[in-house]
């Protein structure tokens, strides 16, 4: 039964993933070029040594997790949109799987299964399943920290805990915002034991030294490159890191404007219109059509918040408090509707719509029992249409989220390239330094790359580069026209639209 | 009640209205256009008992001043009572504002008494009422010449006589509380939806207890005064029509539902019930949030009270606050305070059932951890009155549309009693009205008629008209000073903002 239920668990999840999402995020190429040098080389594209954390653009700096279970993939099969995708897939299954333990362990086998399913069924979930980056990794993590306190529970001992802190330390290398997360999962540990009246102080050193003994490597990381954090704040504009320093730059977050600003962005992540109806801003991380859940979460997530506040219970209130600190990471960065940044809140919100549904199934009589058939059987009828939406007009909608169809026109251009063609690529076409790369190694043409030039087509001199190929935006093709280039392709997109094209001379 | 009780509830009431009274004429740091036009209608009827369209006691009032798509209809609360105001006192800023001073204080007494039978002590009483009084939501719209708060005396009165019925099940109770509504109606825009919505509410709650062959008391004393609306919305069949070309409700440019779900949800944002109030800077010093900080640990407190033991009065707060701003996500003004004001007293309600629920295990605690949240909430009163009595005016002056007071006055003194050509730059926004205003405010109406209105400034006035130009307009600002220079116009005065930027010139010919 559980084979089975895998199974078609894994041909919902990873069937056509070269397919949807149209095309590759620039952050699904950065990381996979990192893999696949890891892989080959045990090196990352700067030159280390499987390093604890990758250098990716510029000074910044990426998580590990993700690009070196890619380079695992990698080990065994070739450089392919499937292939960087399959991870992500196999941590949404390990969430899934995760989410069965937890809801069985609090609820019951049953509603392990139904916990498991809602999470399956959850756009956000099914979304970032399939996408090669690594915000659903976090998840995996804490979700390894909930179900080990939930097995053993409150009398839980040192050593276990010590082993369901380490997960929430292990988080620290999975994405950027569990260095929000992770710390608040262990105040929450903390609080948890502190309701259930455990008074050995080592159970609380136990709570935080897992934690702590995996987060050393990341912080002497972090005290070895300085200029690291600086950076991230800049990135994220958190404050000016130029002009203050840490205890500066905190006292402006910690200023009641700025406090303000997170706390109207801390509560616009429970809006209904974004969790039910519109989800994320973004046509990466949702398709528009359909909110973060489904619809019929609309009402089983405040009932099971609703009975879950009345129950009370030390389980219940770590439910609660897990979905009080989900848009942490979101908050701090002061970004609103970014469900990618929040993705903690889908497993909690599947366990507490299961808590809704075992309680109208057994405390609400035959009115309860029909509206808990009719809400559980209304999710995958939605289900389907997402599915299909996803696979269908979402492509035409998102791919100038996804840059556009650089795949086609790099690939008709690597088909093409004899060995003495030069080739030139508009820098108009952002992220191209990073997938040309990619698709060289993709099609086995590496060296095609000392060959190939990036260029200003508005102030380069196109008359006087050579023969070769070029690649560039539609709208830029008439220069190259006007330089004795004629046309190869036209790269279209699915609505027919001519973005890119192909050009020789 | 007790002599003592009714002396507090006096010293309560006198200590609310000195506050709220307090420098009315100048903070808000001016007027607006809205306080303007009712401030001219009122002072109309109060003189002559009709409007300024000549109608005798009208029951709504036809404003046109705005020009914006259709006619505008005002309700009668306001300006019956500023009318009421403007017949013993002259037209003045002080004047039309105090009407909302005196709603303020009633709102005070009334959320006093209201508490004051919820429970045994009178500690929940008090924090109740410093809440309501110190809640900067509250505080603000007492001290403007708009009706947002002229609900807010009948909600309570709608609270307070309900609370009487249900303890004592006497019809009359029920009666004034319907009463309380019908009347209520008449008191705002939004009241037209939210009026019959309690009313249902009553109904509900009527049925709930088992009583709902009393539902007729509540109907009887509801339908009684929307008689005259009945009647009257019967002879002007076009209002419908004109309030919604006003509001441009199905305009295609209109919020989409989802959004308008999104504009509900931050009602309820903490950040703007506590901490940065509402999106204008009109009806928010934006430092402060709707409400003190006590309620943010009461409010949601009250919420889980009255879940886990749902009290008629609690379930009528819970929903009264749920139903709040719904009127409000009809326009697209993002968190606008001023026309969700009803959010307050149920919020106040709900804090207070959340604080009995809080102190109720340790009961010796409730009248010294009153005390300490009346403390906490005075001090951090007198933190936003600071700003608000301060750098809020700076900040807002743009808000109400600068200094056109004082251009006006300074034109008016340069006439020097005489009639002499005026040109009011057509670039100063609902300069007409604050134009009519001043000079009903003077005695100075006989320059109305000399009175005309410029884009551009032209030599070919009269010698000796006097000009007021906007001087914020960059392109209005350039071209009087090219008019100075050149010798055409003579600069009479500069008209400043408190942080000295200059806002307004008075030239002369």
């Amino acid at each position: 039964m559980a084979v089975v239920l895998a199974m078609a668990a894994l041909s919902i999840y990873a069937t056509r993933l070269d397919v949807s999402p149209i095309y590759l995020t620039h952050d699904e190429v950065i990381y996979a070029r990192n893999a696949y040098s890891i892989a080959t080389t045990g090196r990352d594209l700067s030159g280390q040594l499987l390093p604890i954390s990758i250098p990716v653009t510029g000074t910044f700096y990426a998580t590990p997790a993700n690009i070196y279970l890619t380079a695992a993939f990698l080990k065994v099969l070739p450089l392919s949109e499937v292939t960087i995708r399959l991870p992500s897939v196999l941590v949404g299954l390990l969430c899934v799987w995760m989410v069965y333990l937890i809801a069985r362990r609090m609820l019951g086998v049953t509603c392990g299964l139904l916990a498991s399913l809602i999470l399956l069924l959850t756009p956000a979930h099914f979304i970032h399943s399939r996408l090669g980056t690594d915000h659903l990794y976090v998840v995996a993590c804490v979700l390894a920290w909930w179900a080990v306190l939930a097995r053993d529970g409150t009398s839980i001992r040192p050593g276990r805990m010590f082993m369901a802190s380490a997960f929430l330390g292990l988080s620290l290398y999975t994405y950027l915002g569990a260095a929000i997360t992770a710390p608040a999962c262990v105040a929450i540990t903390c609080a948890w034991l502190v309701m259930a009246g455990r008074r050995d102080r080592t159970i609380y050193l136990a709570a935080i030294a897992g934690f702590v003994v995996l987060a050393i490597p990341f912080v002497a990381w972090h005290l070895t490159h300085p200029g690291q954090y600086a950076q991230q704040v800049r990135m994220y504009a958190l404050y000016d890191s130029q002009t203050l320093d840490a205890a500066q730059g905190a006292r402006v977050l910690a200023a009641p404007a700025s406090v303000a600003e997170r706390g109207a962005v801390y509560w616009d992540y429970f809006n209904p219109s974004f969790l039910f109806f519109a989800g994320d801003t973004g046509l990466l991380n949702g398709t528009r059509y359909t909110g973060v859940f489904l619809l019929p979460m609309l009402i089983l997530i405040p009932a099971g918040l609703l009975v879950a506040m009345m129950a009370g219970g030390s389980s219940r209130w770590m439910l609660m408090m897990l979905l009080a600190v989900s848009p942490l990471a979101a908050v701090v960065v002061a970004e609103r509707y970014r469900i990618n940044r929040a993705l903690i809140m889908l497993p909690v919100a599947a366990v507490l719509a299961t808590v809704a549904v075992e309680d109208l199934w057994r405390r609400r009589g035959r009115p309860g029992r029909w509206a808990a058939i009719v809400l559980i059987a209304s999710l995958p009828l939605q289900f389907g249409g997402f599915y299909r939406d996803y696979f269908g007009d979402y492509r035409v909608r998102s791919y100038p989220w996804f840059e556009y169809n650089l795949r086609g026109g790099m690939a008709e251009i690597i088909h093409r390239a004899d060995d003495g063609d030069e080739i030139w690529i508009s820098q108009s076409l952002q992220w191209a330094d990073y997938y040309w790369p990619f698709y060289l190694d993709v099609f086995g043409r590496r060296e095609l790359g000392p060959r190939t030039h990036f260029l200003d087509p508005a102030r380069a001199r196109l008359n006087d580069i050579g023969a070769g190929y070029a690649l560039c935006r539609a709208g830029e093709e008439q220069r190259f026209l006007d330089a004795g280039f004629t046309r190869v392709t036209a790269i279209l997109e699915p609505d027919q639209a001519h973005t890119l094209s192909v050009l020789r001379r | 009640m007790t002599r003592p009780t009714l002396l507090a509830i006096l010293l309560l009431a006198a200590a609310v209205a000195a506050l709220y009274a307090y420098r009315l004429s100048d903070s808000p740091i001016y007027l607006t256009p809205d306080e303007v036009v009712i401030g001219l209608d009122a002072h109309a009827l109060a003189t002559t008992g009709t409007d300024l369209r000549g109608r005798t006691l009208p029951l709504y009032f036809q404003i046109d001043e705005f020009r914006v798509k259709g006619t505008t209809w005002y309700q009668p609360a306001i300006m019956y009572l500023t009318a009421a105001v403007l017949t013993i006192a002259p037209l003045t800023e002080w004047a039309i504002r105090s009407p909302a001073v005196l709603i303020g204080v009633v709102d005070v007494v009334l959320m006093f008494l209201l508490v004051r039978r919820l429970s045994p002590e009178a500690s929940p009483a008090w924090l109740a009422a410093i809440l309501l009084a110190l809640s900067p939501a509250h505080f603000t719209h007492s001290r403007f010449a708009m009706d947002y708060i002229y609900p807010l005396p009948f909600i309570l009165g709608w609270l307070l006589a309900l609370s009487v019925y249900l303890e004592g099940r006497r019809p009359a109770a029920l009666a004034i509380a319907g009463l309380c509504l019908g009347l209520g109606f008449y008191s705002y825009i939004a009241a037209i939806v939210l009026m019959p919505a309690f009313f249902a509410l009553t109904l509900f709650v009527v049925w709930r207890d088992g009583l709902a062959g009393d539902w007729k008391y509540a109907a009887l004393g509801f339908a009684g005064p929307l008689i005259p609306f009945a009647i009257w919305i019967a002879t002007h069949p076009s209002v419908f029509t004109e309030t919604v070309a006003r509001y441009q409700f199905g305009s295609g440019d209109r919020m989409g539902p989802l959004d308008r779900f999104g504009l509900y949800w931050r009602y309820f944002s903490p950040s703007f019930l506590f901490f940065s109030g509402g999106s204008q800077l009109v009806f928010s010093t934006r430092v402060a949030g709707v409400f003190p900080l006590a309620p943010l640990l009461l409010l949601p407190a009250g919420v889980v009270a009255v879940l886990r033991r749902p009290s008629p009065l609690g379930v009528v707060a819970t929903i009264g606050l749920l139903a709040a701003p719904l009127p409000a996500i009809v326009l697209d003004e993002g968190s606008a305070i001023n026309r969700a004001l009803e959010i307050v007293p149920f919020g106040i309600v709900l804090s207070v059932i959340g604080f009995n629920w809080l102190v109720q295990a340790r009961p010796a605690l409730r009248t010294a951890s009153a005390a300490t949240l009346i403390a906490v909430t005075a001090g951090q009163f007198v933190v936003f009155g600071s700003d608000y009595f301060g750098d809020y005016r700076r900040r807002a002056a743009s808000w109400f549309h600068f200094n056109v007071r004082g251009g006006l006055a300074a034109i008016v003194d340069q006439t020097g009693g005489a009639r002499r050509p005026v040109y009011l730059n057509d670039a100063i926004p609902w300069v007409e009205s604050y134009w009519r205003f001043h000079l009903t405010a003077v005695g100075r109406n006989d320059l109305l008629d000399a009175t005309r209105g410029f884009t551009h400034l032209d030599r070919a006035v009269p010698s000796g008209s006097l000009l007021l130009v906007s001087f914020t307009d960059p392109a209005m600002a350039a071209e009087t000073d090219a008019a100075i220079r050149a010798g055409d116009f003579h600069l009479v005065r500069e008209i400043t903002e408190p942080d000295g930027v200059v806002s307004f010139v008075v030239l002369e010919r």
